[in-house]
């Protein structure tokens, strides 16, 4: 089964392998966002419904998809930029004072 | 206006937050901002009392912008979220103060963080739909990666990064698990969501469960989730390690409360929380045992101490319920209270290693505060410990191992306080013999420390102050059944039983003092678990307990 649900969990999953397996923190960091876009997805899809109008109220419109998840991840998003942001500013400092960008060549 | 109290609340941090920047970019006189911090921080006890009045009446609640019932955001305050709050407020003023002497340089930007923190706090304790916890945790902890880099340079950079990454995962567990709640069920709201819960079926509630447990094992720093905390509380700087170890990581434990009293219909879930629960109490204590830097025994005993409230919740009686409410209190107070002893230790000596101390009995304020946290903290009569403690204990009598677990426990945190007490104040090494004189910390160091003793003493005496007005009546919310608990302040038994607790510890200090070499094979190697080990570990953690829960029911 191909829908978005589906592939919301294959890319969480998948985010999850590449923060396990990466040392180099700027993957750590991609795989954190892929990870995040897995979630959008999945809340996205779960509000989806085939053939319904977009929840702009019009007179003579009732099928509408559920407008509650895409408010909820643009919040999310917004967050998950912010995590982004301060997360790469760490590593440049790290990479500053180390040299390095594996944390276990940190000393 | 009185019935925007819990928005004002809310908004009084937040708009402190934005004058503080807006003033340090304008002038350089750093004691404008100290004073609209101080104002900030003190206006809040104001409206927890007109807060406590209305909440006489039933629980409050507020929608912000007055919508409606299911469309609104509302804002929630019952007798649980009061007390958390009302311990927040406590800590962070008595935090701010001494940070206004620890704290030499950036002062405009550590106020700034250290006002949203305060604010995304006070967020999830007020927050009644299960979203804006979530918007309201990443801003605290968002603010607290940016306050860990404030401490010593180089290893509070390593720890920042490495708690951003494992807490960013916890955020996202935790989402997860609220996208497939809202899939299921369409409700956000945690009080409409406890009753409909039951509706999903077995599967499902197990798949949300474990994302639960991830996400909230994270933030609390249950073993094996706990890998972070050790770094980012040690290397933090100490006001902060307070407010981190006090409050921040409780909030974990609050979303856990919240989580759990949903009311899943699954078997067995008790035992397996209970065990989690002992398993990290025991653990932070062996971590505890085998260090030699102050700041990062007492972060272990944080994990030690979430321990301790993770059995009594699991526990899901009256009584564990609340002892482990009382213990959230109690906790903030005395673990505040240590890091700030610590903070002051520090700030003399200039070095975390106990073994180069040698303070003696040159800071005499220091010490008495400390063995109060100490006494405080080991759970001895009549000091504030002793009553949340002993509820926990008395909860998981149908359980012996678990409750010679705790025991054994309470040894260890004896042995691993009286190490401090041994090494830093009473042993003088060697190279110090011509007794170099150390001062006092200053006064506004001292006066926080000071308060904090106090209460942990107010605490102990007299338990019913909290029990009764606060904690009971939000346990009774929780669980079903009779809240009539008696505490009697002096059972001869539980004393003896706390001294036996306190000579075994002793001797076990006295062990681990001869046995010193072989502690520093162990902590070699308990300091290869890399992050990613930990984080594989986290993972196969989940999936064993999610096959458990499946197997059971």
């Amino acid at each position: 089964m191909i829908n978005g649900l589906n592939i919301g969990i294959i890319l969480f999953l998948i985010g999850l392998y590449g923060v396990i397996t990466n040392k180099n923190l700027i993957k750590v960091v991609m795989s954190l966002s892929i990870l995040g876009n897995g979630i959008v997805l999945f809340f996205i899809s779960s509000g989806y419904v085939k053939g319904s109008f977009p929840p702009i109220i019009n007179p003579g419109v009732e099928n509408i998809v559920d407008p509650v998840p895409q408010a909820l991840m643009l919040t999310m998003i917004v967050i998950n930029l912010c995590v982004t942001a301060l997360a790469l500013t760490i590593i440049v400092r790290l990479h500053k004072e180390f040299g390095t960008l594996d944390l276990e060549e940190m000393k | 206006m009185i019935e925007h109290t819990p928005i004002i609340l809310l908004v009084t941090p937040l708009l402190a937050a934005l004058i503080v920047s807006i003033i340090s970019l304008v002038s350089k006189t750093k004691s404008i901002q100290k004073i609209i911090t101080f104002i900030s921080l003190c206006l809040p006890f104001f409206y927890l009392s007109i807060l406590f009045q209305e909440l006489s009446g039933g629980v409050i609640e507020y929608s912000i912008g007055g919508w409606t019932k299911p469309y609104a955001i509302t804002l929630v305050i019952d007798e649980l979220s009061f007390a958390l709050i009302l311990i927040t407020s406590i800590v962070t003023f008595f935090c701010f103060i001494y940070s206004t002497k620890c704290m030499k340089e950036n002062s405009g930007k550590f106020y700034f963080f250290f006002l949203i923190m305060v604010m995304g706090l006070y967020g999830i304790f007020l927050s009644g739909d299960i979203f804006n916890i979530y918007v309201f945790f990443e801003l605290t902890v968002i603010s607290s990666y940016i306050l860990i880099t404030f401490g010593d340079e180089r290893a509070s950079l390593k720890a920042s990064i490495k708690y951003l990454i494992i807490g960013s995962i916890a955020s996202l567990f935790f989402l997860f698990g609220v996208g497939l709640l809202y899939a299921e069920t369409g409700l956000l709201d945690i009080e409409q969501l406890s009753k409909n819960i039951h509706l999903i079926d077995s599967q499902t509630q197990i798949i949300i469960f474990t994302l639960f447990l991830g996400a909230v094992g994270i933030k609390a720093a249950i073993i094996p989730f706990h890998t972070w905390l050790v770094d980012a509380h040690s290397t933090a700087p100490s006001p902060v390690s307070a407010v981190l170890s006090g409050i921040t990581v409780k909030t974990g434990v609050y979303i856990f409360i919240r989580v759990f009293s949903l009311g899943f219909t699954l078997q067995n879930l008790n035992e397996i929380i209970m065990v989690l629960g002992a398993i990290t109490a025991f653990g932070g204590v062996i971590g505890a045992l085998i260090e030699w830097d102050i700041k990062r025994i007492i972060a272990y005993h944080t994990i030690s101490q979430i321990g301790f409230i993770v059995v009594g919740i699991g526990a899901f009686s009256t009584m564990g319920i609340a002892g482990g409410i009382y213990h959230i209190v109690n906790h903030a107070i005395f673990k505040g209270l240590l890091f700030l002893c610590a903070g002051s230790i520090i700030y003399t000596t200039g070095t975390r290693d106990i073994r180069e101390h040698g303070i003696g009995k040159t800071m005499p304020v220091t010490l008495i505060t400390y063995i109060i946290a100490v006494l405080a903290i080991s759970g001895v009569t009549p000091f504030n410990g002793s009553v949340s403690k002993s509820l926990i204990e008395s909860s998981v009598l149908n359980y012996p191992i678990i409750w010679l677990i705790l025991i054994f426990t309470s040894i260890g945190t004896v042995a691993s306080f009286s190490k401090i007490l041994y090494y830093s104040f009473m042993k003088v090494p060697k190279k110090y013999k011509s007794q170099q004189k150390y001062q006092e910390a200053p006064f506004s160091m001292q006066l926080p420390m000071i308060v904090l003793a106090l209460l942990c003493i107010l605490l102990g005496i007299l338990p019913g102050l909290w029990l009764d007005n606060l904690i009971l009546p939000a346990t009774s919310s929780l669980v079903a059944g009779n809240s009539n608990i008696h505490i009697t302040l002096i059972k001869p038994l539980y004393v003896l039983k706390e001294w036996i607790i306190v000579l075994f510890g002793i001797i076990l200090l006295k062990v681990i003092i001869t046995r010193s070499r072989d502690i520093d094979k162990l902590r070699e190697l308990i300091s290869k678990f890399k992050l990613n080990i930990s984080l594989f570990l986290m993972i196969v953690t989940l999936v064993i307990v999610s096959i458990i829960l499946g197997a059971l029911n």
